[in-house]
């Protein structure tokens, strides 16, 4: 039993733990389920000065909450890592430690970040939190999420890329 | 408890996330080339939860435990929502390359190396 616990847990379990994270951000807290805004928080407290006026009148000490939770994120997975893990979960590719790895993981994370605010959220914020409250905006930015991984898997295996 | 618990919380997420594998390239990979059910069924099943426990504050219990009325602001539909979600899911298999095709397909499993034995 005990041995489960540092194996990878199965769906079944991580799950609805992590759709409870829902329920407790909101009854402990009373925020919404989100990561990607603190994108946006975080510029808005490194550029108080900036020219846009979308972060300089951008209040970010109001949302700061977000930025514990994303610290905490951090945290939670360091401590999973080291202390409930029998072997490392695999994360990368070993193709991703190289430079031209490297630098196709900062276009990846740039795709991401850009894609993420422009359509106000991410994984989380849409497809956990905002489906969890059955919003129609948050069906429409899943199905676009999926329908650019089913893009990017489709030119991966026209181009042999990362294929069987 | 006062701010610690989001962070708390925040910690929370990120273990089940990690002990999930969800952050692992291998699972995202395998989803989009619909190669494994899993992440369909973790996010299946989250959204299963969460949208019951939504369901169940708004009816029952639509305050904080600290007594503060709760706020489940609704997500506008854009431009940005299609468009930016596009790019947002090209993000993480942009970085598979070729050499994939050379090395390990799969993550590794347990019997892959010696599980330190738990007393």
């Amino acid at each position: 039993m005990l041995q489960r616990l540092f194996q990878p847990w199965p769906w079944y379990v991580s799950g609805p733990l992590i759709g409870l994270t829902v329920p407790l951000l909101l009854l402990f807290g009373g925020r919404n389920l989100g990561v990607s805004s603190s994108f946006r928080h975080i510029c808005a407290a490194l550029l108080p000065k900036s020219p846009l006026a979308e972060l300089r009148s951008y209040d970010w000490r109001k949302e700061s909450w977000n930025l514990l939770f994303v610290l905490g994120l951090a945290a939670g997975a360091f401590l999973a890592t080291r202390f409930l893990s029998s072997y490392p979960a695999p994360l990368l590719p070993p193709s991703a430690h190289t430079v031209t790895g490297a630098l196709r993981l900062l276009g990846g994370g740039i795709l991401i970040g850009f894609g993420t605010r422009w359509a106000s959220g991410c994984t989380s914020g849409h497809s956990i939190m905002g489906l969890s409250n059955l919003q129609l905006a948050s069906l429409v930015a899943t199905l676009s999420f999926f329908a650019g991984g089913l893009t990017a898997a489709l030119i991966h295996w026209l181009l042999g890329m990362g294929g069987r | 408890m006062g701010r610690l618990r989001y962070f708390l919380l925040g910690a929370y997420f990120g273990l089940v996330l990690t002990k999930s594998q969800v952050i692992s390239w291998y699972k995202i990979r395998n989803m989009f080339y619909f190669r494994e059910p899993d992440l369909y069924l973790i996010i299946g099943s989250a959204v299963l939860v969460g949208a019951v426990s939504v369901r169940l504050i708004k009816r029952f219990h639509p305050r904080t435990f600290q007594g503060e009325p709760l706020a489940i602001p609704g997500k506008q539909l854009t431009r940005g929502t299609v468009l930016g979600g596009f790019l947002f899911g090209l993000g993480p298999l942009h970085l598979g390359r070729r050499a994939t095709r050379s090395v390990s397909l799969r993550p590794p499993t347990a019997s892959d190396r010696v599980i330190p034995q738990i007393a």
